[in-house]
């Protein structure tokens, strides 16, 4: 039913245009925009609710509104889909476009099925107006300000909002992020120094389970995604550069305005590398209407409104369904549902172990460095109909405890574009196991497998957070009886430092094993950042690796192809403020005793 | 709180001194009561026995991160934070603090650290203002706007210069097209101090790039001494110069 839903929706999508009561055809004014948001909520109580997230400079409420068929309770069971109009006060459209989502997502409901069946698995966060003081100000005032309202104390005014996240905060000048006072692009005392930025990262990081995220600018029409502070290419790119290729072909169906993907210069403390950075969700930033030479830049003619909101709506529309509905996807572990995230951190472990996708297999079962195997990956197609096109990409990389698909890390073992029936689906490839040990002197792989079709694209890296990716660890190890040493390798992927932590799952080791994690010795001196978060741990710079011996006890009296499964869970904690969202996943160990006159590691 | 209030917190010698060597400075934005910035203009003292001895100091932080964590883990507030300076308003708890944190607080001077932005009357060279230090920001044909530091404004009326806050006139960026050749200008020329809102190909037949922004006359010097030409366009409807 989903595949056939989801096609209906595309087509409507394409078709529709404002069917609902607020007039688009002007621009709102600050109070009547409020209005008109509120009157949403009233007219649609059982999918609507008003939400303040916080309280700007000046003391105004910053409002949205939730969109779910739960308005009224956070339900942590579904996704959620942020998205931010007005973080530049003169940008008038992007507090337009919001709110015709907003119409359109409760009008739409209960006659688009493809839409509501998305929709009934999300819960959707609109927030027009993030800067209200410098939306008022630009309403009576000065039609051009771009900045919130703080009074800088020294005689000026005014914070950049979408310069004041903390991650790279400060590093830049001029546009990319101005130091003096005085400039629109104007930095703030410090990072989330606005209560504007920090209303939304706190809404943001309570969310249980946000999916998508889009910040609405304008001009000069882009469609841009991370990295904003430089021109490398952020973890995870493919992912990104997908959403972003595919939105603007959408987009250009409409009204065949073709929006570009690069703005031509860098910023630093932007809201997308922000998000994308610290939780891994996706974030986008149109910079709608008008083109970057027309001279009516930041005011736009009002007629300008309504095509503008219909070609963002089918952007934004895509990424609702990708992040509400699915049809295809690969377990996780072998209850997984399909349900995201498949697993969450509980404090010292994962609640499942989501790197032993059943869905990924090889045959022949053992590894043997240098020939070739078979690699088998299972997609579920839960649809009615086929998936025609659908990419299969499988990779591997070396043993590490945090693990993206895909990431820079990760070596591509092939691609496959293959029609995906409904139910179960086998996409075999030719992987040639890499010889020796991997670079950490294992012989352990994980391998990671992402499927995509254009209407059901990864929204992120993590295999946890994404019903398109499913991983494995494969690891055969044979240890004789007495003390053996087994390593897990641990690399610090993420742009700050981090502690980490691992915990081992020593459960379900047979009568008699003994497992020990002696902590690891360091002679460096703790940074600051580490002594202010009172960190306990080791702290990894980012890139930096260690590898974490574990002893292993087998008693003597085990019997030769007695077989344990030895499960290490890890995770890497950025030293941030705010929540620390732990990322990372783990090991599982397939140890086997071998016979005492067996050589060395297996095979 | 009254705006008298802050004068008092910080009993660093040379603010106190300050009110009373620039009374014609009207008094700056109400302050909180945790803040070490000087307030200028003649206002009634008051004093704050908690706070009166507090002093401005400064630390240096690695990045934004840190200076999160220390507002956020020990609850100082940065006053400003300038590269890697994170200045805060302290006393001997708070340096103690900091100390055992691994960190080398150092007093400074309030009169050196914060600036303000204001209207002086035009007089004489610019050359002068350039020699002290002064930021032109803005030159309009009554005014000057600058950023100047508490001591350099304190050396401007020694001078002669009528000195008047902003208030609600709030400095203007000018309108600009910045003419470059390549996508590594564009960024060459954001540094500089331009608020770039879009970026375009010229027309046909020319080899150039337009940066359309708006830019204040401290980023439009910038940017031609570094050699890309500059056109000021038509102000947005509205704007009263």
């Amino acid at each position: 039913m989903k595949a056939r839903f989801a096609a209906a929706f595309f087509t409507l999508c394409l078709a529709s245009s404002a069917s609902g009561q607020i007039d688009f055809t002007h621009y709102h004014t600050p109070s009547s925009l409020a209005s008109d948001l509120s009157g949403l909520a009233t007219a649609h109580p059982t999918l609507a609710q008003m939400v303040t997230i916080g309280t700007s400079v000046e003391g105004r409420p910053i409002q949205g509104i939730k969109i779910s068929t739960s308005p009224g309770v956070d339900d942590p069971a579904k996704g959620d889909v942020i998205v931010v109009g007005l973080h530049h006060a003169r940008e008038w459209l992007a507090a337009e476009m919001p709110l015709y989502l907003a119409e359109y997502l409760l009008t739409h409901y209960s006659t688009d099925l493809g839409l509501q069946t998305c929709m009934n698995h999300l819960q959707i966060w609109i927030i027009p107006v993030l800067n209200p003081d410098g939306y008022q100000y630009t309403a009576t005032t000065n039609r051009y300000w771009r900045k919130n309202r703080r009074d800088n104390g020294d005689g000026t005014f005014g914070v950049d909002l979408n310069r004041n996240y903390s991650y790279q905060w400060g590093l830049g000048t001029g546009v990319q992020g101005s130091h003096n006072t005085f400039d629109d692009t104007y930095i703030g005392a410090s990072a989330f120094s606005e209560p504007e930025t920090a209303a939304l990262r706190d809404f943001i990081q309570a969310r249980h389970n946000p999916r998508a995220f889009v910040t609405y600018h304008t001009f000069s029409e882009l469609f841009l995604r991370p990295w904003s502070y430089t021109l490398a290419d952020p973890p995870g790119k493919p992912v990104l550069e997908y959403i972003q290729q595919d939105s603007i072909q959408r987009m250009a169906a409409v009204h065949s305005v073709t929006y570009g993907p690069l703005i031509g210069y860098r910023s630093f403390g932007e809201a997308t590398d922000y998000f994308w950075n610290g939780l891994r969700l996706a974030g986008f930033t149109p910079e709608m209407r008008p083109s970057a030479t027309d001279v009516t830049g930041f005011a736009p003619d009002p007629s300008q409104i309504i095509p503008n909101n219909e070609e963002n709506l089918a952007a934004a529309l895509a990424l609702i369904h990708d992040a509400g509905c699915r049809s295809l996807w690969i377990k996780d572990y072998t209850g997984d549902t399909g349900d995201e995230p498949s697993a969450v951190w509980l404090g010292n472990h994962w609640s499942h172990d989501f790197w032993v996708s059943p869905d990924i297999w090889t045959v022949p079962a053992t590894l043997v460095g240098g020939t070739s195997v078979t690699l088998n990956v299972n997609v579920h197609n839960d649809g009615p109909g086929p998936k025609n096109n659908s990419i299969v990409r499988a990779y591997y990389t070396d043993p590490r405890i945090s693990l993206e698909f895909p990431s820079p890390t990760a070596i591509l073992i092939g691609e496959q574009t293959v029609n995906l029936h409904p139910g179960d689906n086998t996409v075999s490839f030719s992987w040639t196991v890499p010889t020796g040990t991997n670079s950490w002197g294992e012989y352990h792989w994980c391998v990671g497998a992402v499927v995509i079709h254009p209407d059901d694209r990864p929204l992120t890296t993590e295999i946890q957070l994404s019903h398109n990716i499913g991983g494995r660890n494969f690891e055969t190890v044979a240890a004789a009886a007495g003390l053996q040493t087994l390593f897990v390798a641990v690399t610090n992927y993420l742009d700050v430092a981090a502690e980490y932590e691992i915990n081992i799952d020593k459960e379900t080791l047979p009568r008699g094993w003994q497992l020990l994690a002696p902590g690891l010795v360091t002679h460096r001196k703790p940074n600051r950042k580490a002594r202010l978060l009172n960190v306990q741990g080791m702290v990894l710079e980012p890139g930096e690796t260690v590898i974490q011996p574990l002893r292993l006890l087998v008693p003597e009296s085990s019997r030769a192809g007695t077989r344990t499964v030895i499960k290490v869970n890890g995770v890497l904690k950025p030293l941030v403020a705010g929540k620390r969202v732990p990322l990372g996943n783990g090991y599982t160990f397939d140890v086997r005793v071998k016979k005492p006159t067996q050589p060395g590691h297996t095979p | 709180m009254k705006k008298t209030s802050a004068l008092g917190l910080c009993a660093y010698g040379g603010i106190v001194a300050l009110a009373f060597l620039l009374p014609v400075l009207p008094a700056l934005a109400q302050q909180p009561e945790d803040e070490c910035r000087p307030v200028l203009g003649s206002v009634q003292q008051e004093t704050n026995p908690v706070l009166e001895k507090k002093k401005l100091f400064r630390i240096e932080v690695e990045d934004a991160i840190e200076a999160e964590l220390i507002t956020q883990q020990l609850k100082i507030k940065p006053q400003l934070l300038e590269g890697h300076s994170f200045y805060y308003c302290g006393d001997e708890g708070t340096n103690k603090l900091l100390d055992d944190y691994g960190y080398d607080p150092v007093p400074t001077d309030p009169e050196e650290a914060f600036s303000r932005v204001v209207r002086i009357a035009r007089k004489g060279n610019e050359e002068d203002l350039r020699d002290l230090g002064v930021t032109m920001v803005l030159r309009e044909r009554e005014f000057w706007v600058v950023r100047a530091t508490l001591r350099q404004l304190r050396v401007l009326q020694k001078l002669g210069y009528a000195i008047k806050e902003i208030g609600k006139e709030e400095p203007r960026p000018r309108q600009v097209r910045v003419t470059v050749r390549s996508m590594a200008q564009v960024e060459q020329a954001g540094k500089l101090g331009i608020d770039i809102y879009s970026v375009a190909r010229a027309e046909k037949g020319r080899d150039a790039i337009y940066i359309y922004g708006g830019a204040f006359d401290y980023a439009i010097d910038e940017l031609e001494k570094h050699g890309f030409r500059v056109e000021i366009l038509p102000d947005p409807e509205g704007v009263k110069r």
